[in-house]
């Protein structure tokens, strides 16, 4: 059963048995749970979509382990264009759900950490490669959502991991025996953990020898005996427990996060893929944020989409449309979204071969992407907020709108272009407002900001990978100035 | 002893990471005394050294070649990661390692 359809997915989940704490509560449902269940749907579209012969191009590809075909989230990059054709599939997943999807996060772990346990294994003689491909082969057979989980909670960010107050600021290995080891500590922001089957764990950051504890990479099944989850909260999210439609912005689509606590979890060996190698954690982290800068030159991009379209119904829809200004932000709004995908597909294209034979992102290129995506996305909802008009944030809600006395009062002030209907444009500036305020801001601005590393880790790869010393001696040749070692 | 034939093939430099040009002369000091020629940017040859400035590697990706080859993209050889300093010591040393396993080959 490479692919599941969705209706599969949907019953896997339901067998899990997470720990889950909503609002202080456990939530025994996880799957029906109001607050939840759009972002389960929008990583069941992955599903969905894959069934689709119109989208089987992009959401499909051929297993090189097995042959078989299989989800492209579950698939090791094999050349540039499989590298090209997961941002064009992440931008058609963010146009079709205008939201986070979640998979990519694991998508991309799986690509780093093919590559970093076959290098590993090359220079220390491990087996760590062996046990990652026995690990995917199964992931792909049965075509798992597995969590990609990185980002310690991190306590003094000027402290190292062993040097922080408490010990469990960042994952860490508290026990080895012959069978396995033990792990503690969290991870926090984690992306669709309650949708996942299994989690994908890495170390944070690059680490040095005292912190060859906190060197530790692992699957775990996602409801495994220790593991539970705090859902993060969203702006707006308890909109969705008043049961309409039109205040919620995407009734049907969304996503998560939510803080992953490991308390002592039990991890066989076979499950280990990295366990004290410091040394190779800087390449691991390396490798997985340039494959997650990558990934947002497509999903913001779809998402992008999503509210370009909706800024221009919102100028059809009060009657500016046709101003000079409204037409020039539109351009812009395409113009910077645009940026973002040539920035993904060219780090895509320049993409090379490791010695695994997976495919790696060009590194210089997939930071630039990601620079600019923590500020274009900012940019565009700037110019989406300025048309839209100040409506979209003191609009009544739809119980108003429903109410058969002021309904009508509703209906009548806020009627734009006399034949488009009150309801539609209240539809459209609430979608607005979802993107760039609500619940989907959380994908669209801060992720753009913070995930895949903050604005200042991109500049800092730059810097290393800018080859700066190369334009000095380009400089110097055309200003006539004697060259290095010439 | 047969002369074998090798090209040191370039991409277009546009971006380079690493001194191609120091590079390709190394290898060449390190293998013309072991009897080899050195060819450059040809497909006629028993061997192609595949030297590109970065890791967009378009010397080997652009090269409609199928004659074998070593590859090296920035500080990669055969896609391992090499510093600077002991690139073209190794891949001089790739080049005499295919040599020998293909006598050997031949030999058997
Ligand atoms: C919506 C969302 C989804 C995410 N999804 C995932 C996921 O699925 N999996 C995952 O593993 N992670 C995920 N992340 C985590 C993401 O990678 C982190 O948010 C990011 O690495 C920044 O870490 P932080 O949030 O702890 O910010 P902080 O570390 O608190 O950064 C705040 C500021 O402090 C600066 N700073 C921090 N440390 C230092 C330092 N040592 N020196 C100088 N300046 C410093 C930063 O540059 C930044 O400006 C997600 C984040 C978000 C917001
Ligand atoms: S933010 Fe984008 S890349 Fe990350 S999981 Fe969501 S959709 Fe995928």
């Amino acid at each position: 059963m490479t692919l599941k359809t969705p209706e599969q997915y949907e019953e896997s989940l339901r067998k899990l048995n997470l720990k889950v704490y909503l609002q202080g509560e456990l939530v025994e449902n996880p799957v029906d749970n109001p607050i939840i269940r759009p972002s389960m749907n929008a990583v069941k579209a992955t599903y969905e979509l894959a069934q689709k012969p119109e989208y089987k191009d992009l959401m499909t590809a051929t297993s090189h382990i097995t042959g078989k075909t299989i989800n492209r989230f579950c698939h090791l990059h094999q050349s540039s264009a499989d590298l090209v054709k997961k941002v064009k599939m992440q931008r058609l997943l963010g146009q079709k759900t205008a939201a986070c999807f979640q998979r990519c996060v694991g998508m991309d772990a799986i690509n780093a950490v093919d590559s970093t346990t076959f290098e590993m294994d090359q220079k220390l003689g491990t087996n760590y490669h062996d046990r990652f491909i026995k690990f995917l082969t199964t992931m792909q057979e049965e075509d798992w959502t597995v969590d990609g989980a990185m980002t310690d909670p991190k306590g003094d960010r000027s402290l190292s991991p062993s040097k922080q107050a408490d010990a469990d600021l960042f994952v860490h290995v508290v026990e080895k025996n012959a069978d396995g080891i033990v792990v503690r500590g969290a991870k926090a922001h984690q992306t669709g953990a309650i949708n996942s089957h299994w989690i994908l764990v890495m170390p944070t950051i690059s680490m040095g020898q005292e912190d060859a504890d906190y060197a530790v990479s692992f699957v775990a099944p996602a409801d495994a005996d220790g593991i539970f989850y705090i859902y993060g909260r969203q702006s707006c999210d308890t909109r969705k427990l008043e049961g309409g439609d039109i205040d919620v912005g995407n009734k049907q689509f969304g996503g998560h996060e939510a803080l992953m606590v490991f308390d002592d979890v039990f991890i066989p060996w076979e499950n280990v893929f990295m366990c004290g190698e410091y040394e190779f954690s800087g390449l691991l982290v390396e490798r997985f944020a340039g494959y997650h800068r990558q990934s947002y030159g497509g999903c913001k991009v779809g998402v992008g989409d999503v509210l370009i379209g909706a800024t221009a119904l919102a100028a059809d829809y009060n009657g500016a449309a046709k101003a000079s200004h409204v037409k020039d932000k539109l351009i812009e709004m395409m113009h910077l979204n645009e940026t973002l995908y040539a920035c993904g597909i060219a780090c895509s294209a320049e993409g090379c071969k490791t010695a695994s034979g997976t495919y790696l992102i060009d590194l210089l290129l997939a930071n630039v992407c990601k620079q600019n995506v923590t500020r274009f996305p900012y940019e565009i909802a700037r110019l989406a907020e300025d048309i839209a008009g100040g409506l979209m944030v003191t609009m009544p809600s739809e119980k108003d709108f429903r109410n058969p006395e002021i309904g009508k009062v509703v209906e009548k002030y806020f009627k734009g272009v006399a034949s488009v209907p009150t309801e539609h444009r209240m539809r459209i500036l609430r979608l607005i407002e979802n993107l760039t305020l609500g619940t989907a801001a959380v994908g669209y601005r801060t992720e753009s900001m913070h995930g895949a590393g903050s604005p200042q880790a991109q500049r800092i790869m730059i810097a290393r990978q800018g080859n700066l010393a190369q334009k000095k001696e380009l400089a110097k040749a055309i200003a006539g100035i004697p060259q290095a070692g010439k | 002893m047969i002369k074998r034939r090798i090209s040191i093939s370039f991409c277009g430099g546009c971006n380079p990471r690493i001194d191609r040009k120091r590079i390709a002369e190394e290898v060449e000091d390190y293998l013309t005394p072991d009897g080899y020629i050195v060819v450059y940017n040809s497909a006629e040859v028993d061997l192609i050294v595949y030297l590109s400035g970065c890791s967009a590697n378009c010397a080997h990706r652009y090269s409609g070649s199928d004659t074998p080859g070593v590859v090296v993209a920035g500080n990669t050889l055969n896609a391992m990661a090499v510093t600077a300093e002991e690139l073209s010591f190794l891949i001089s040393g790739k080049v005499s390692d295919y040599f020998e396993q293909l006598e050997k080959s031949l030999s058997r």
